[in-house]
């Protein structure tokens, strides 16, 4: 069961484990702040948004063009970001790291 | 020959330069420097400037005072997060649901779609039910109709939300209407026509929008039966179907913006002051984004549509709205068998004021 840490916007870091679902679920499910998950999944709201450690990158790649149609409208979005509802845990490399950008809120200013 | 087309606001006679690809629109609702929601009753389409004299908030405000105005009542916007207010709609849903199936027929707006707004508003805004009943009396829309603006209905509303205010301290202290007279923002307390403001928006913007979600969804099942037993084999469904029933339904088709400073958009003049509206529901129809668009697929995904819209303005409802649809959908998958339109309705596609249908 692969072990994933959550960088937090308030500088903390969060630990967790999982192997079903997906990246949403998982820290949804945990209560990690900033993944709200409106959408239940479908790719349609972006308030699942991680940024990603050069390895996680790596093995999953860039976002898709679906995630692209989110993210690109999206102030915090970088090349390094994905949509966690379309991260699957099957199969997912132990130590991988993400990280949250600021809310929503904060990026319109 | 200009890319945007124009459209006449049949209230004031402004022409109104439309943003209807999905791109082009998600790109001007984030860029509020340019494109401004900062004006009383303009950005509405039509015009709602002579139902009211204070702005709605957050929605009448630009950033960086719209995030202030935004973040006071995001907690109000969570609720539907919380597990417990799930189950109390659940529970809701559930009751609605049993009547449904005990009735000959329903009449899926007035009959289903508005009791179950109006009744989980109550709960959103800490209302006793004794209002929302209230609520239902007034229809689908607070003071809005075929014809127009109902201005008598308008300041009934108007009237209404400050007896609301005037009396939530003493009758609903755990109300949203009690928060908003003691609320504070930049260290001062609410202006009145701020607490009117919040107040208004509630019943102006999640009302018929949310009722033409859910009546639309049950109608779609009734005229669809394939999508009914796709939803019973699998209820996880209800989740992808509520983003399909927003994105194709669009209940909000289109809301504006207001032209700052003189300005181009790709490389069409724009002068200040001059209207845009931001079409939802051409957007959400672009063959560019979303595979053979006018088809329902309630099993799309992805599905970035611009039902909600986008950017800093986005539908602070949404949550809500999403809520009542779910569990909309996942009651019908897990308690009803068939839903067919009822003898002698002969009601089309999904743009309809009635529609009966028949559960089993």
């Amino acid at each position: 069961m692969p072990a994933l840490t959550f960088h937090l916007p308030d500088g903390s870091t969060r630990r967790l484990e999982g192997q079903t679902g997906t990246l949403m679920e998982l820290a949804r499910n945990a209560g990690i702040p900033g993944i709200v998950g409106e959408c239940g999944g479908a790719c349609a709201c972006g308030t699942c948004h991680v940024r990603l450690c050069p390895e996680a990158l790596a093995h999953l790649g860039p976002a898709t063009t679906d995630e692209r149609n989110i993210l690109d409208f999206e102030d915090s979005a970088a090349p390094d970001s994905r949509l966690a509802c379309q991260i699957s845990l099957a199969a997912l490399p132990d130590g991988l790291t993400f990280t949250l950008p600021g809310s929503r809120q904060e990026e319109a200013t | 020959m200009t890319r945007f087309p124009v459209l006449r606001d049949p209230v004031d006679g402004d022409d109104i330069v439309q943003i209807t690809g999905y791109r082009d629109l998600r790109a001007v609702a984030r860029d509020w420097s340019r494109f401004s929601s900062d004006a009383l009753g303009r950005i509405q389409i039509p015009a709602e400037d002579q139902t009211r004299d204070f702005r709605q908030y957050p929605i009448e405000s630009d950033p960086p005072r719209h995030i202030g105005y935004r973040s006071l009542i995001q907690f109000l916007f969570n609720k539907p997060l919380d597990p417990a207010y799930a189950a109390r709609i659940e529970a809701l849903v559930d009751d609605m649901v049993t009547r449904a199936l005990a009735a000959p027929e329903v009449e899926v707006v007035e009959g289903f779609a508005l009791p179950l707004q109006s009744r989980a508003l109550a709960h959103l805004l800490g209302m006793p039910q004794s209002e929302a009943d209230r609520w239902i009396g007034w229809g689908l829309h607070a003071f809005r109709t075929e014809a127009g603006y109902d201005l008598v209905r308008a300041r009934h509303l108007v009237e209404y939300l400050q007896s609301c205010l005037d009396r939530a301290p003493d009758l609903w202290p755990d109300s949203l209407f009690a928060f908003l007279r003691d609320a504070r923002i930049d260290g001062r307390p609410l202006t009145r026509d701020e607490q009117m403001g919040y107040s208004h928006l509630v019943f102006a913007g999640g009302r018929d929008t949310v009722i033409r979600l859910i009546s639309g969804g049950l109608a779609h099942l009734a005229q669809t039966p394939e999508a009914l037993a796709r939803l019973r084999a699998d209820p996880a469904l209800a989740a992808t179907a509520t983003e399909e029933l927003v994105r194709y339904l669009s209940p909000l088709p289109l809301l504006g913006r207001i032209c700052r400073h003189d300005t181009d958009l790709d490389g069409q003049p724009i002068a200040a002051g001059q209207r845009l509206a931001l079409c939802f529901a051409q957007a959400n129809r672009d063959p560019d984004i979303f595979p053979d668009p006018d088809r329902l697929q309630i099993d799309r995904r992805p599905n970035p549509h611009v039902g909600f819209g986008s950017g800093p303005h986005s539908c602070p409802g949404s949550g809500h709205a999403r809520l009542l649809s779910r569990t909309v959908l996942l009651a019908i998958a897990r308690r009803v068998q068939g839903i067919a339109p009822a003898p002698g309705e002969n009601a089309t596609g999904l743009g309809f004021s009635r529609f009966r249908i028949r559960l089993t």
